[in-house]
């Protein structure tokens, strides 16, 4: 039975308690699109204490649909102020 | 080709420039001019900001009394762009504050480093430290800005900010409105950007300049914005969320609408000016309509940091808000 490797990004470590910059972001998505054409990605948000809405605007409100609601691409460690940003961004792009 | 160069004014006592001439335009500044006097600023620096052919110019700051860092960061961008678009039939002439603080103040903030082309033949007369609670004039382009934006956020918070999220917030919010420079100006100046921190007043001030094609301009490119043909109204619309003039989908028009939403809840004050349009954004919004055209953009905060200043808390708060709206 085929076996799906796992790729982590522990966001902190890779770019500081501070997510800014669109451009960034923009990378960072890049990596996990290419990384989830073949494994289970995980973004992990530990160490984090906020996150630009550029940013979050360029990684979560861009970033496919179908890699969350599948489970190939999961956030762990975002706090609920975060998940707030982050449902935000989703809804503000959905609806411009 | 002209460049502005700095005369030794520090040793006259009738103010009276060493070699008498009339040049096209002087500028001369004095008193003070702090945030509130930022209007007097723009009508005083007008005549330089208008300039679109070569001509002789005098920039006279002998008087000059105090200037708080959004003044500062105008008048480096109006010089900055008359000796970068050659504007200068002649070498200008740079008279430096008498005041020994205002002077040191503008060499401190690299004003003559910004300006002139000769800065490194000048002796300063004070000794220089590493930036603590300030950040010196900066004039930046391109991807630069994410850097610029991190020394701001470090250089004033190190003087009076302790909180973690108080610090993400500032930095965020520098971020934020440095990358509008990038995005919307559409200017080979790029943009000029400057932060004090005052401890004693626990408040910074952050002000971020550029001489770009201005809010209106940028907005009525997306064609949903495309009735609007005045200046205030666009600077309104600007604050307003989900508004860009990017019709790519590359921005979504947050940055300066979350800005404004935390200094509000900050007690803190943010000022949007364009063209004629400016936006005065404290414990209540005015704006007004100006008489003097400001041929591009400046956006300054004022922050207290004897206050909340939590990005989160913002983000909190408009997702609550949302639901209300989709429930109502």
């Amino acid at each position: 039975m085929p076996t799906t490797e796992m790729t982590m990004l522990k966001l902190a470590d890779e770019l500081g308690s501070v997510l800014t910059t669109r451009t960034l972001a923009e990378d960072l998505r890049a990596r996990v699109e290419a990384a989830a054409a073949t494994n289970d990605v995980v973004l992990d948000f530990e160490g984090v204490d906020a996150i630009a809405p550029s940013f979050a605007d360029e990684l979560f409100a861009k970033l496919p649909p179908h890699l969350t609601q599948s489970g190939r691409v999961r956030f762990e460690n975002l706090s609920e102020d975060l998940l707030a940003l982050v449902r935000f961004v989703v809804a503000n792009r959905a609806a411009s | 080709m002209g460049e502005l160069q700095r005369e030794d004014n520090t040793r006259e006592t009738d103010g009276v420039p060493r070699v008498p001439r009339r040049p096209d335009v002087v500028l001369r500044l004095a008193g003070g001019y702090p945030l509130s006097q930022i209007e007097r600023l723009i009508r005083d620096v007008l005549p330089i900001l208008q300039l679109t052919k070569p001509a002789t110019v005098e920039i006279d700051l002998q008087r000059l009394a105090f200037v708080g860092p959004t003044a500062l960061t105008i008048l480096t961008a109006a010089l900055r762009r008359i000796t970068q678009a050659g504007l200068l039939a002649e070498n200008a002439s740079l008279y430096m504050p008498r005041s020994p603080l205002t002077r040191h103040y503008l060499e401190r903030m690299d004003f003559v480093r910004l300006v002139t082309k000769d800065a490194a033949d000048w002796e300063e007369d004070f000794e220089r430290r590493d930036p603590v609670g300030f950040r010196p004039c900066q004039h930046f382009a391109g991807d630069e800005y994410h850097l610029v934006a991190a020394e701001m956020a470090n250089a004033v918070a190190e003087r009076c900010v302790t909180d973690t999220v108080a610090r993400a917030s500032i930095r965020i919010c520098f971020d934020e409105l440095a990358e509008n420079v990038l995005n919307h100006a559409d200017t080979p100046l790029g943009g000029f950007a400057m932060a004090q921190a005052w401890p004693r007043r626990s408040e910074i001030e952050v002000a971020i300049v550029d001489l770009g094609v201005g809010i209106r301009a940028s907005l009525t490119k997306n064609p949903a914005y495309a009735h609007i043909n005045d200046d205030l109204e666009a600077v309104k619309t600007a604050l307003e969320r989900r508004v860009t003039g990017n019709t790519t989908g590359r921005n979504s028009g947050i940055g300066l609408y979350i800005t404004r939403l935390l200094l509000r809840e900050n007690g803190g004050v943010l000022l949007l000016r364009s063209g004629r349009g400016e936006v005065y954004s404290g414990s209540r919004e005015e704006g007004f309509g100006r008489t003097n055209t400001f041929p591009g953009t400046i956006v300054a905060l004022r922050a207290r940091m004897d206050h909340p200043l939590d990005i989160n808390r913002v983000y909190r708060e408009l997702e609550d808000a949302d639901n209300r709206d989709d429930n109502a």
